[in-house]
């Protein structure tokens, strides 16, 4: 199981800042393990899917090149307390990991 | 409660439970552009995406810094003024593979979007942004002073 994903939300009259961090290696492909001296293979978010009371709102493809543990900020339009926030993303290795939260 | 109408309030909230899951899967349709995101270079990148005449526009937004001391941890924030913006993505020229990342907007969220990316060396970071069809972009040059995607 992948660490939980993390976000904080910020309600501002109808805006709402969401703020995401999806714990993940990102590994690039290019770095070499220290130990065994080898290219550690790429292994990285490559679909993260955002949505607001269920509805997509964002839809976004990844490469190797997202820092690791990957930060994303987007702002929702016509955002109240009580609307349901959803990220959900897939790894380059069919792992997926999906988080769902309210706002206060 | 009766029992029948118990059992049909369970299998509705069994359906609901399952649909619940099923919602970001299902959710992922977007066509990935596997060779645009494995392009070696950025003018071949571009052209993929479709932005080969992509103008240079200040209604694009694009936040990065001048130097970052961490090539591997580098925040970008995007943000279109142009109306009817639909795509934004982020390219960095000197990566392996420049293009690094891809935003579809729907309706419900502000043409904004803030990410942390990794960077193989001191380049152009680009945002290209599609807005009614239109292709523009704003570039910023960044410069790194500890090398590595490695991170």
């Amino acid at each position: 199981m992948p660490e939980a994903i993390r976000m904080r939300i910020t309600l501002s009259g109808q805006k709402a800042t969401v703020k995401v961090l999806m714990p993940h290696p990102m590994e690039s492909g290019l770095r070499i393990d220290p130990q065994t001296k080898e290219l550690v293979p790429k292994h990285f978010i490559h679909h993260v899917v955002a949505t607001h009371n269920g509805r997509t709102v964002l839809d976004a493809q990844w490469s190797q090149a997202v820092s690791k543990n990957p930060f994303l900020e987007f702002r929702l339009q016509d955002a109240k307390a009580g609307d349901k926030v959803g990220v959900a993303w897939e790894d380059n290795h069919g792992e997926t990991n999906s988080f769902e939260t309210e706002i206060k | 409660m009766t029992r029948a109408a118990r059992r049909s309030f369970l299998a509705r909230l069994a359906g609901a439970i399952c649909a619940l899951a099923l919602v970001p899967l299902r959710a992922f349709g977007a066509e990935r552009n596997v060779e645009a995101f494995e392009s070696k270079d950025v003018a071949k990148a571009l052209r993929l995406i479709g932005a080969a005449a992509a103008i240079e526009s200040d209604d694009v937004v694009l936040k990065a810094p001048d130097i970052a001391e961490n090539s591997a941890l580098v925040h970008i924030e995007i943000e279109s003024k142009l109306p009817g913006t639909e795509t934004i993505w982020v390219l960095a020229d000197k990566n392996p593979q420049p293009l690094i990342a891809q935003f579809d907007l729907l309706p419900g969220v502000d043409p904004f979007v803030a990410v942390r990316i990794k960077m193989a060396d001191s380049a152009f970071i680009r945002a290209v942004v599609k807005a009614n069809g239109k292709y523009w972009y704003a570039k910023k040059d960044t410069k790194v002073t500890i090398g590595g995607c490695a991170g």
